[in-house]
């Protein structure tokens, strides 16, 4: 059906749905609102006093310096291990498919938590770049790899065909094929690395985000942890910026992938020793070590003392927090998966992009924005739970968002018109027809949510009411007093919850990209 | 079924533009009540969005919708009482064939299961089919339930877009038949949008045809066919020979003869309609007396039922003769070979089409 006859809804359920989207989409912007506006009310004199320091110049020679320096890593050996496990014999490539998501499983605090607990070798530039490199990697591996097996082997035949060699077939006709695949996932990569804060700091190399922390903790909201977050907000735009340029070539790169033949595998032949030495060297740096460490601070830890209230309680919060902000996440993420769907036009466009904005800033800047905002403005919620729940849906709402769209976009607009034809009213249309047919997108929606929201640390420790502490924030209250065996069952706990999200994964794309 | 009154359908100077396209110009169409009419045109001549309008998925820029003479152009869909069939059905896929059924029928009704059955029996369906979901029906019985769904409140106007499109042709002719009889049984004033010119003179009563977001012609089908507004119509709704001619006395002169011509047309030069069946092939005896209408057949397509076969006009024979071959349908089994020479009669009058246009 072509746009012109799906955007004309007559009058009555459009109002409302765009009404409600506009609202969360205006929610979501806050972060940034209020770095602009704090930043552009800052005295300027004093403002370019706490920039223009050494110490601003040594945090965004570290930051970029790492955002570089890990992005290529997590390129070059996300797309070498895809390539590896989908396009050559090399034996157990089921596993080894598996095995390149169980990362995520596994958070980047908890991972680097695991390294510097076996050595302090790890602190620093190199040790940074090494660990988030294992922690972030997947990012790549994952969508090369369900590119490669999506991707029509007719490029590569025509190629040599043409007259070109394997190596130059590959290199002209699939390595292209590629880029959109390999830089919308090293763009999430370098997203991630400037909203991280836990994995940093455990390794001690102070970025921007590591920094407003600190700012936070001495001088709470002061100027110096607004300015800092500017800066970093500004750094998150320019990665932003490629991803939105990048967004029109990603969906062309998708046409027809569904029909394609599949390639039969390239023999890995004399190399096969080699690749599943490399493989396996990848997977025991990324997943050995972190397991191996738990497990030793767990027998270490629990000879002392294996405290199963707090676990518990611990866990009970975590569970509830998570269950909590899937529900919310995923009720405000229905009307802009409504509106991006049905109403395809200008509004819809901004609001749906819009409700990435959010989700892309560092939890602390989202954390320091509410935070800020409500003492100012709505005393009434700092220090609630409500808050932290509105702090998550910001974060999270496109995971929410895209699995709803995709679910809403299977549902043709002619069902409404049916169940309108038979004298149903829009309410009724939406509770009888539309509601049943996403109720598996919503399920898979906010199940990525609650996930998210059992690991997420930063903005947890500035939103968390006194009192509220989730797996993740006593865990880190234990790793950070080097208190290794007490840290150990709360990162195991949430390495378990995790599991089944790496899982989720493998099945449905990386989330956190514009998709 | 028989409690709903159907109404009358008139459709009055509807125009509409999505942005700077012009859909639809100026519409004007009245379905008498329980009478099946349908709207008949290329894709993209605006029947759909006509259609919708009708069904008050789309608002109008201009014009009115009436249903016995009470405008309806400002009710939400539901509130119409305008039953809508989609092609693909559109079945709701998470409801068994009765929950689709029974979408309609207030809560109390839809419990009861006899009117389910009642409307799955009318429609020419086994009640057994009550409890399968869409995706275990064939596409010919996804259509019967999505019109079984849209009778059951009782509409007092069905509309149905393109019902038969998405079927294999053994599947359409039999679902045709199911739904032309069940909505005659129903008794519900019809609306059948469709792009297939055989659909729509073997089911409707009337035929509207649409081109360019216009009606040009709404007629019974044989009069369509027979008597067609123009060239255009002529050459839509099927086959057609269109031949340059000159009226005289009430008589055709063309390269075929003088044949009869229906109506009274003015005398004149002007084109006339001839349909292929219309021609008759017979061998030549002797290479044909003086006065016969002689062809060189050029080419000719057997389809086993009919056969197309193209002629070559024999010069010296009547008057006008045209620039190309002639196109005629002959029985299967009576088709002449290649290079032979035939002689053409035309049985039946034929119709002028207007002054003669840039290409007959």
């Amino acid at each position: 059906m072509p746009a012109s006859l799906t955007g004309r809804r007559r009058a009555g359920t459009l109002p409302l749905g765009l009404a409600a989207a506009v609202a969360v989409a205006v929610l979501t912007l806050v972060p940034l609102g209020f770095v602009v506006v704090a930043s552009a009310s800052a005295e300027p004199a004093a403002a370019l006093a706490l920039l223009f320091r050494a110490r601003v110049g040594e945090l965004l020679v570290n930051t970029v310096g790492l955002v570089l320096a890990t992005t290529t890593a997590c390129a070059v050996v996300g797309t070498t291990a895809a390539w590896v496990v989908v396009r050559t014999t090399v034996p157990g490539r089921p596993v080894w498919i598996g095995l390149l998501a169980a990362p995520l499983a596994v958070p980047a605090f908890v991972n680097s938590y695991a390294w510097v607990s076996m050595t302090s070798a790890v602190e620093g530039f190199a040790g940074a770049v090494l660990v988030t490199t294992l922690s972030y990697f997947p990012f790549v591996a994952l969508p090369v790899a369900a590119t490669l097996r999506g991707l029509d082997p007719v490029h590569e035949e025509t190629a040599r065909a043409l007259g070109l060699g394997p190596v130059a077939a590959v290199r002209r006709a699939v390595l292209p094929a590629l880029r959109p695949a390999v830089l919308g996932g090293s763009l999430l990569v370098g997203l991630h690395l400037l909203a991280e804060f836990g994995a940093l700091q455990m390794l001690r190399f102070p970025t921007f985000t590591t920094a407003i922390y600190d700012a936070y903790e001495s001088t709470f909201a002061g100027p110096a942890a607004t300015l800092l977050a500017a800066v970093l907000v500004l750094l998150c735009l320019v990665l932003l910026a490629g991803e939105l340029r990048l967004a029109g070539r990603l969906r062309l790169a998708r046409v027809g992938a569904g029909a394609a033949r599949p390639r039969p595998p390239r023999p890995a032949g004399r190399a096969t020793p080699l690749a599943l030495l490399g493989l396996a060297t990848l997977v025991v740096l990324a997943l050995g070590v972190p397991l191996a460490a738990l497990g030793r601070w767990l027998a270490e830890g629990s000879s002392t003392a294996f405290p199963v209230a707090e676990l518990g309680l611990a866990t009970l919060t975590s569970l509830g927090l998570a269950a909590a902000g899937a529900a919310v996440t995923t009720v405000l993420a229905l009307p802009i998966a409504w509106v991006a769907v049905r109403h395809p036009g200008r509004i819809g466009r901004l609001v749906e992009r819009s409700s990435w904005v959010g989700s892309s800033l560092p939890g602390i800047v989202v954390a320091l924005a509410l935070v800020t905002v409500t003492v100012r403005a709505l005393p009434v919620i700092y220090q609630t739970t409500a808050l932290l729940l509105v702090g998550y849906a910001i974060l999270f709402l496109p995971r929410a968002m895209v699995a709803i769209r995709a679910a809403l976009a299977q549902v043709p607009p002619e069902l409404d018109d049916v169940a309108r034809s038979l004298g149903v009213r829009p309410a009724g249309v939406m509770a009888r027809v539309t509601l049943p047919l996403v109720a598996r997108g919503v399920g898979a929606g906010s199940a990525l949510v609650f996930l998210a929201v059992v690991t997420e640390l930063t903005a947890t420790l500035l939103l968390a009411p006194i009192g509220t502490d989730t797996l993740a924030t006593e865990f880190w209250g234990r790793a950070d007093a080097v208190a290794y065996g007490a840290a150990a069952p709360y990162a195991a706990l949430m390495v378990l919850i995790s599991a089944p999200a790496a899982w989720l994964l493998t099945r449905r794309g990386v989330p956190g990209g514009p998709a | 079924m028989s409690a709903v009154t159907p109404a009358g359908l008139s459709v009055a100077g509807i125009s509409k533009s999505f942005g700077p396209v012009g859909v639809l110009h100026d519409v004007h169409l009245e379905v008498a009540p329980g009478s099946l009419t349908a709207v008949l045109g290329r894709s993209g001549c605006g029947k759909t969005t006509l259609l919708r309008i009708v069904a008050g998925f789309v608002a109008p820029d201009a014009g009115t919708v009436a249903l016995d003479g009470r405008p309806v152009v400002d009710l939400p869909p539901e509130r119409r009482r305008v039953g809508y069939v989609s092609q693909e059905g559109s079945l709701f896929p998470h409801l068994t064939v009765a929950g689709n059924v029974g979408f309609g029928l207030p809560r109390r009704q839809r419990r009861a299961r006899h009117r389910v059955d009642e409307l799955l029996e009318l429609v020419g369906l086994d009640a057994g089919f009550a409890d399968r979901y869409p995706h275990q029906l064939s596409g010919g019985q996804q259509q019967r339930v999505a019109l079984a769904r849209a009778l059951a409140p009782g509409p007092r106007l069905v509309l149905l877009d393109e019902p038969f499109a998405a079927l294999d042709a053994e599947l359409r002719e039999s679902t045709r038949r199911a739904v032309a009889a069940a909505l005659d049984h129903a008794g519900t004033t019809a609306v059948l949008v469709t792009h297939d010119q055989g659909e729509a003179l073997s089911m409707a009563g009337q035929v509207a045809v649409l081109s360019e977001g216009r009606v040009v012609q709404a007629a019974p089908p044989e009069e369509l066919y027979r008597r067609p507004a123009d060239a255009d119509v002529a050459a839509f709704v099927g086959d057609a020979v269109l031949l340059p001619a000159t009226v005289r006395a009430g008589r055709a002169e063309s390269v075929l003869g003088a044949l009869p011509v229906a109506g009274h047309p003015d005398a004149g030069p002007t084109t006339v309609l001839v349909r292929p069946e219309q021609i008759v092939l017979e061998p030549v005896v002797d290479g044909g007396a003086p006065g016969e209408v002689v062809a060189r057949v050029v080419d000719a397509t057997f389809y086993g039922h009919d056969a197309t076969v193209r002629l070559h006009v024999r010069p010296g024979s009547g008057e006008h003769p045209p620039p190309g071959p002639l196109v005629a349908r002959t029985p299967g089994h009576a088709a002449p070979a290649v290079g032979t020479d035939v002689r053409l009669t035309v049985q039946g009058s034929v119709t002028p089409t207007g002054p003669r246009p840039g290409d007959p």
